[in-house]
């Protein structure tokens, strides 16, 4: 048992250990390892945002997620079936017996709503969402789109991390861990979460995982601003500013003694960053410089829909953050613990047409405007959008009830703005949109095509953690060539 | 990370430390800020200040108060992180 390696015997292994690194280094070298050089991004501890280049030049600054939680029906949105129409009420060919998340099925259900062609491009889009289908010439459409999960929680995991469990790293994550910020006053990373609250899996849609922690989202909305933003009761702004510069001086004299401690350093630029953000985020929160047009133009004044007002002004928020340089921004539509099963979200399970009429003009005018703005200032030429949800839904209906089941085998996301097509189509789902049948996509395509136009190739943006390098893409994902302009 | 730092700078839970911290001060050591902030320094980094640092708090606590001053205390690398 207690045998000691002898001396004969390590030289041996060592041998076998060091002969193994050399093959891997000259493989390497020789292009001919399956996985290739992972590209570290250049962090110094004490900048941790400042802005760092990509891989290669990319077409778009900085990202919009407009994440919709629940799961958005591509049936009843941008994905016009007309065979759907022709067979409604008959049984799904294919489906004998079929049970998906909550059960059986009942028979194939057209939309409640009419679609209707347009732009130059002609695309059908459901009256659910009319404004947004006014742009349908702006958006590029990923209508072959696949899951790995027909639930809620690993769905959005999936969509905002490429894992489905907890405690991966965010896409908003890995792209600032590589790209840091345009902006040094304001977090590189923000999410915005619904007025209703927050989705499923919550902050795990824009954690670090084993990333640094500083490249964690930070969450706040125009109605909740940030946590701790204010100075305590009863401290005046001079006393405060008096402490944090004791504060400062202690760290500094604590920091002398371990020179180059890149951790202390990170965490003295993490209170400096905090500094600027009790000045900058009141500002950027502050709507009330917005002109009546733009509130008008979002539907922020919205006085009949106090909902679809206030997801407006987050929308607002959203365009004050692209414009002010913040690398990534996340909206999110839709909430869960304020009511799932479709009260607060796009889960349509029983009564989906009486649901979908509240959350459709809440989605609907507020985000068409931030595209419109964002274009009219010229910030749709640097700004990639994207919109997606955790999984797609069932062209039939529940058996005994009025909705759609999870459908994790062919569903819609789509980009707009900065590197991608306009008016533009890509792959389909079959005849009833039920599974990806053309040009069949997975959301590892879809993370490695906005990398790449972010200039990140998603093979190489890898974090070496617990013996594995580690990628927003695991080990899948192709480009998808082509939507790119 | 920001978020971090506004926590332990801003937050009501933070603050009551800091406010129990200074009681305790004020009860455990003897009179006179000199012995409080010795006492503290103990406390939360568990060692004795140099003589800039007990001429640096002295001056602060004139200025601000000791309440600021265990509010820094907690914020402050040295008791939050081991390098």
């Amino acid at each position: 048992m207690n045998r000691l390696l002898d001396r004969r015997n390590f030289l041996g292994r060592s041998g076998h250990g060091l002969a193994g690194i050399a093959l891997t280094s000259l493989l390497q070298q020789a292009g001919m390892l399956a996985a290739p050089a992972p590209i570290r991004p250049p962090i110094d501890p004490a900048r941790p945002f400042a802005p760092r280049r990509g891989h290669f030049a990319a077409k778009a600054k900085n990202v919009l997620v407009i994440f919709c939680s629940g799961a958005v029906s591509h049936l009843d949105t941008f994905d016009y079936k007309p065979e759907l129409l022709k067979r409604h009420g008959e049984p799904m060919p294919g489906a004998d017996g079929l049970v998906t998340f909550q059960g059986e099925q009942g028979n194939l259900t057209r939309s409640p709503w009419d679609f209707r062609p347009y732009g130059q491009s002609g695309k059908r889009v459901s009256d659910l969402v009319p404004q947004l289908a006014e742009l349908v010439d702006e958006l590029c459409f990923v209508h072959s789109l696949t899951g790995k999960t027909n639930t809620h929680g690993p769905g959005e995991n999936y969509m905002s991390t490429g894992f489905i469990l907890d405690g991966f790293p965010s896409m908003g994550a890995w792209t600032t861990w590589a790209l840091g910020s345009e902006n040094q006053n304001l977090p590189a990373y923000v999410a915005i979460p619904d007025p209703r609250g927050t989705p499923q899996s919550s902050v795990n849609n824009w954690g670090p995982g084993f990333l640094p922690a500083a490249f964690q989202g930070t969450d706040f909305n125009a109605a909740k601003p940030l946590r701790n933003l204010d100075r305590p009761a009863g401290v005046s702004a001079r006393t405060d500013e008096k402490t944090r510069a004791f504060l400062h001086r202690m760290n500094r004299r604590h920091l002398e003694q371990y020179p180059g401690d890149s951790e202390l350093a990170a965490r003295i630029s993490s209170y400096e960053l905090a500094a600027k953000m009790q000045l900058s985020v009141p500002e950027v929160s502050d709507l009330t410089t917005e002109p009546p047009s733009i509130l008008k133009l979002y539907g922020a004044d919205d006085a009949t829909n106090p909902l679809k007002a206030a997801f407006a002004r987050n929308c607002i928020l959203a365009r004050r953050l692209v414009e002010k340089g913040v690398r990534f921004v996340q909206l999110f539509n839709g909430a869960y613990q304020t009511g799932g099963e479709g009260v607060s979200n796009w889960d349509g399970h029983k009564k989906l047409a009486e649901q979908y009429a509240k959350h459709g003009p809440v989605l609907d005018q507020p985000c068409a405007a931030l595209i419109r703005d964002l274009k009219q200032r010229g910030l749709l030429e640097d700004t990639l959008v994207v919109w997606c949800t955790e999984f797609g839904r069932m062209p039939t209906f529940q058996k005994g009830a009025s909705g759609r089941d999870h459908n994790p085998d062919g569903f819609t996301g789509w980009l707009a703005g900065a590197g991608v097509k306009k008016g533009f189509t890509y792959g389909a789902t079959d005849a009833f949109g039920w599974k990806a049948a053309e040009n069949v996509a997975t959301v590892h395509d879809f993370h490695a095509t906005i990398l790449h136009l972010l200039g990140l190739d998603h093979e190489r943006l890898t974090y070496y953690h617990n013996g594995l390098e580690r990628r927003l893409t695991d080990v899948h994902g192709h480009v998808i060539s082509d939507v790119l302009a | 990370t920001p978020l971090q730092a506004l926590n332990l700078l801003n937050s009501g839970f933070v603050m009551q430390q800091a406010d129990l911290l200074a009681k305790r001060l004020t009860g455990e050591a003897a009179a006179g800020i000199g012995p409080s902030i010795t006492r503290a320094y103990h406390l939360c980094f568990g060692r004795a200040p140099t003589d800039e640092e007990l001429q640096d708090a002295a001056q602060f606590i004139n200025d601000a108060g000791l309440l600021q001053f265990c509010r820094a205390m907690l914020n402050a690398n040295e008791s939050v992180f081991i390098p």
